[in-house]
């Protein structure tokens, strides 16, 4: 159904660029020590999963680092994967561990920012009208700077749960069975952080918010 | 609408922003769309957001390097370097290492090998010479002191004959 009527759809899930059959395919020639299908495995999911890592970390060369222990420690643990489906959800659990160990006990990462603290924008950002028209902004690159920004303080949870769906684009069951929580508990947090992030795109625009929607 | 209709009505909106409603949740939303102004708005600057969000993030490209540092972990060749982000295995340094000490000990042995006998027939110091000489003749009297000696053929005269104590009144030591 058109929202906008403009054909506007809710959005369709990511492919993968290979089917499910094939997949598993790789992923059981990769557990018998197969190094060029772990490659292909790599292929499919080492961007997002790179991606994934540096939207939770804001530091690409921890993201680096990271996403190479990801694979390094899925490829050894392979075997104990029981449902070689589960491929996708698996290699972002591992991630998001590897995250958490290194991050354990940082503030950076870990301490909650009180919610309403966090819908506190700058200063500069709150008072002022940007001149700027959104598509502007995007070019100059000041709001690409300002949704990392809002998407680095989002707490943890609602992190996770928001980089999962807005951005790698994963169904609300395999989010689930990402981060451990019940499906109802994923979809509130999707929306919170949703709400959260549009919020403060809204402050930062103001008037120039409504002119965004033609664009 | 009641608050509680209205927070359900929210969450739904992302999830079906989402593409995650299905039968007749979707149908019940698709329903208060069309009948609210409000929702239809709130879905509209939700859109909005979601637009800016996905145009204006960059995404991380996949370095070759990534890959290659993956690749020698895996194959267990080469020990992992603590040098972070785009980690390289150091083939070049360990093998010439490795194969500069295998040749160094081939080196070693064959030298002690070459010099072993010239060694072990180096003439001896003329004092060692003479205790030799000494230890020598020392044996040879030995020998011939054996040979000369007297073989005791009758068993009577032989004086280290042993006395048998055939009567057990003689024995010295009976009673004891």
């Amino acid at each position: 159904m058109s929202v906008d009527g403009k054909g506007q759809k809710p959005r369709k899930k990511k492919k993968l660029g290979v089917s499910g059959d094939e997949l598993e395919k790789l992923v059981e020639r990769a557990k018998d020590g197969d190094v060029e299908a772990f490659h292909q495995i790599y292929d499919i999911f080492g961007e997002r999963i790179l991606n994934y890592i540096y939207r939770l970390t804001s530091s690409r060369e921890d993201a680096e680092d990271l996403a190479q222990d990801t694979f390094i420690l899925a490829f050894r643990k392979l075997g104990t994967l029981k449902d070689n489906r589960k491929i996708q959800s698996w290699l972002y659990r591992i991630a998001q561990n590897n995250v958490f160990q290194k991050y354990r006990g940082k503030k950076h990462y870990f301490e909650s920012i009180d919610e309403d603290e966090a819908m506190e924008l700058p200063e500069t950002q709150r008072h002022g009208v940007p001149s700027k028209s959104p598509e502007e902004s995007i070019l100059s690159g000041e709001l690409g700077e300002l949704v990392e920004k809002v998407i680095s303080e989002l707490p943890p949870k609602y992190r996770e749960v928001f980089v999962l769906s807005a951005i790698q684009k994963m169904s609300y069951q395999d989010i689930s069975e990402v981060v451990g929580r019940s499906l109802a508990s994923v979809k509130s947090d999707i929306h919170r952080a949703r709400v959260q992030v549009r919020d403060k795109i809204k402050e930062y625009l103001g008037e120039n918010y409504g002119m965004s929607q033609s664009f | 609408m009641k608050t509680t209709e209205c927070h359900s009505l929210s969450e739904s909106l992302t999830a079906y922003l989402d593409g995650e409603l299905e039968g007749s949740e979707l149908g019940q939303f698709e329903e208060a769309l069309q009948e609210s102004q409000a929702l239809r708005e709130e879905v509209q600057s939700h859109q909005t957001a979601r637009r800016i969000v996905e145009e204006s993030l960059q995404t991380l490209p996949l370095q070759e390097t990534l890959w290659d540092g993956i690749r020698a972990e895996i194959s267990g060749g080469f020990e992992k370097s603590a040098t972070g982000a785009g980690r390289q295995p150091a083939p070049a340094r360990g093998w010439l290492w490795r194969w500069a000490s295998l040749t160094a000990v081939a080196a070693a042995l064959l030298v002690a090998v070459f010099f072993y006998p010239s060694f072990s027939e180096s003439p001896h110091s003329p004092m060692e010479q003479q205790y030799r000489d000494f230890v020598r003749s020392r044996q040879l009297q030995e020998q011939e002191r054996i040979r000369s000696r007297p073989e005791w053929t009758d068993v009577e005269d032989n004086p280290f004959r042993r006395t048998s104590f055939d009567d057990l009144n003689d024995n010295p030591f009976a009673g004891e």
